[in-house]
Parts: C-alpha cells; sequence; structure tokens
C-alpha cells in the first residue's frame, strides 16, 4: 500500500558497498612493524632510557594501531550526493565527491602488476587510491584533473547509479 | 539490468551474484538503497522495506555489515535518527543485530514480522474454508495493495 511514484521528484536512488581486505591489513602491519623490531632488540638501556627500546617499540604499536583503524574497510556510498568514501573503524580517511565535481566515471581493472594501488589510502598529485584489492575498481575522474581510484564490491552497479544521477 | 519483483515496490534490487574473492578480498557487501521524499510513507518505513527486500533477494547475506546510519542518512539526504528508527526497528524485528563497535548486521534471513505472518496463515485459512484458492488469493491481495 505505497504511494510512492517509480521516478517522483524525490526519489534518491542509491549504491552502498563495502570492500575489505583484512590480510592485507595484516601483512602491512607485519611489513611496517618488521624494521623497527629489531631497532628495538639492539638499544641498550632501561625503558625511559632515549636510548632503550620503548621509542621503537612505541613507534611500531602506533603504526600499527593506524593501519587497524584505517584499513580494515572501505565504505562507499553513489548517488545524487555524489560519492562518499570512509575507510576504516573512525570512518577516517574519508572523502565525498560531489557530482558537480565528477566530470566521469568508469570501471578499471587494476592489475596486480601495478602493486602499489592496492595498498589502501594512497595520494599522489594526480591520483588517489582507495582501493584494497586488485581487481574493477571504480575510477573517477574530476574535473580538477585528478583521479580517484576506488575498490567497491559491485563498480559497475556504481557507475550506473552516477551516471544515472 | 534492474528486476523488480512488483513494479510498484519501493525498491529495486539488482539479481546478481559478485564474488570478489577471487580478487583478494574477503568480505565485500553491496545494495541498493532507493527512498521517495514526496511519497507519503514515512521514511523510516521505507528504508526497512529496502533492507527486507535486500535479505529477501539475497542482496544483503546473512551476517553481513549495514552501511553506518550517518553514512547512509548523508547519502539518502535523511536525518541520521531516520536511518537509526529503521535500523532500530529492524533489530525489533530480529532482521538486524547490533554489535558494540561494529555496526547493525543481518542477523537472519527471515524477513516477515510474526504478526504479519500471523495474520496471512489465517487469511489462508478463512480462505479455504470458503473455497478460495491461491490464485484468487493472490489476485485479491494484489487488488488490495
Amino acid at each position: 500500500m505505497t504511494a510512492s511514484a517509480p521516478f517522483g521528484p524525490g526519489r534518491y536512488s542509491i549504491y552502498t558497498g563495502r570492500a575489505t581486505n583484512w590480510p592485507l591489513v595484516a601483512a602491512l602491519s607485519a611489513a611496517l612493524t618488521v624494521p623497527l623490531l629489531p631497532l628495538g632488540s639492539l638499544s641498550r638501556g632501561g625503558w625511559l632510557d632515549p636510548a632503550g627500546p620503548a621509542i621503537p617499540l612505541l613507534a611500531a604499536a602506533v603504526v600499527v594501531l593506524i593501519n587497524v583503524l584505517t584499513g580494515l574497510s572501505v565504505r562507499t556510498a553513489a548517488g545524487p550526493n555524489g560519492v562518499s568514501v570512509h575507510c576504516g573503524m573512525l570512518g577516517w580517511p574519508r572523502r565525498t565527491y560531489r557530482l558537480e565535481e565528477i566530470e566521469h566515471a568508469e570501471v578499471t581493472d587494476l592489475t596486480p602488476s601495478l602493486w602499489r594501488l592496492s595498498l589502501g589510502f594512497w595520494w599522489t598529485p594526480r591520483h588517489t587510491y582507495f582501493t584494497v584489492r586488485t581487481g574493477p575498481a571504480l575510477r573517477l575522474t574530476l574535473r580538477t584533473g585528478r583521479s580517484v581510484t576506488i575498490t567497491v564490491p559491485d563498480p559497475h552497479t556504481a557507475v550506473a547509479v552516477i551516471r544515472a544521477a | 539490468m534492474v528486476t523488480t519483483m512488483n513494479p510498484a515496490a519501493d525498491c529495486p534490487v539488482r539479481f546478481q551474484a559478485v564474488d570478489d574473492r577471487e580478487n583478494g578480498a574477503n568480505n565485500a557487501s553491496t545494495m541498493r538503497w532507493t527512498v521517495d521524499h514526496s511519497s507519503r510513507e514515512p521514511l523510516p518505513l521505507q528504508i526497512v522495506a529496502c533492507v527486507r527486500q535486500g535479505v529477501a533477494s539475497g542482496e544483503l547475506a546473512v551476517g553481513e555489515q549495514l552501511p553506518p546510519a550517518a553514512e547512509l542518512a548523508a547519502a539518502l539526504s535523511v536525518d541520521r535518527n531516520t536511518v537509526l528508527a529503521a535500523y532500530r526497528r529492524l533489530r525489533d524485528d530480529g532482521v538486524l543485530e547490533f554489535r558494540r563497535g561494529r555496526g547493525a548486521r543481518v542477523a537472519s534471513a527471515v524477513t516477515e514480522p510474526a504478526p504479519v505472518t500471523e495474520a496471512a496463515q489465517t487469511l489462508v485459512a478463512v480462505a479455504r474454508r470458503h473455497g478460495l484458492g491461491r490464485h484468487d488469493l493472490i489476485r485479491l491481495i494484489e487488488r488490495l495493495t
């Protein structure tokens, strides 16, 4: 008994997707921590001594914590309000791209050879990546020339929603 | 391609199995939501209907996590409390469960509220007593909804 018109003026049709890759987070955490552990074991002195193991171990713990809190999931919502991306348990880093900023949306295939594209959040002056795996991904080309690549579970639906909005 | 089971449905859902596992991700959930701000139906109920349809169609599997209320509300241009009311309604009906720090996830695949199921069983029994078959009953329900 619903009275909604199929294509009423107030109709918002959006796509949401969530992609995770916790093995990648675990591997990254290990890779970032491993160089710091020998520093901790080689150091001499007590815990509070600047030459002691506390500082490298603390740095390792902070790095792992940041990685775990931000890298566990990439949540995307696409629709008339633009494309919003939220990362991790805290929802940060987050970015919303309004529809007016987006010039073009397409599905790209991230190949394993471009290894840096699967490392989570990555920023360069021309490209931004929110990717957690290889394979099909959503690529937005902004009017400023920047390209944003986001790992979404179903990029074709996301592109269809963006083009329809 | 969007397949709808009922032309008057609020939430056209996409029937497609997307397997992300071959690409390395071990978890992926995708969902389409549709609300109509100009409809007479209250927005929380429209969101509830979206989730029910997603679970019924298989787009939302048991154990899948739903978007946080703030993110879904921003994308749909509704208030965060509207989404929270919808999530709470689904939690009370047993469709969702809340986990501290993990958000809302789908608890069970049974989507019809118990009172509706009971009323439907009563309807079927009464119709059978009066000689109404399955197709007549379906036509009656289609006329009423």
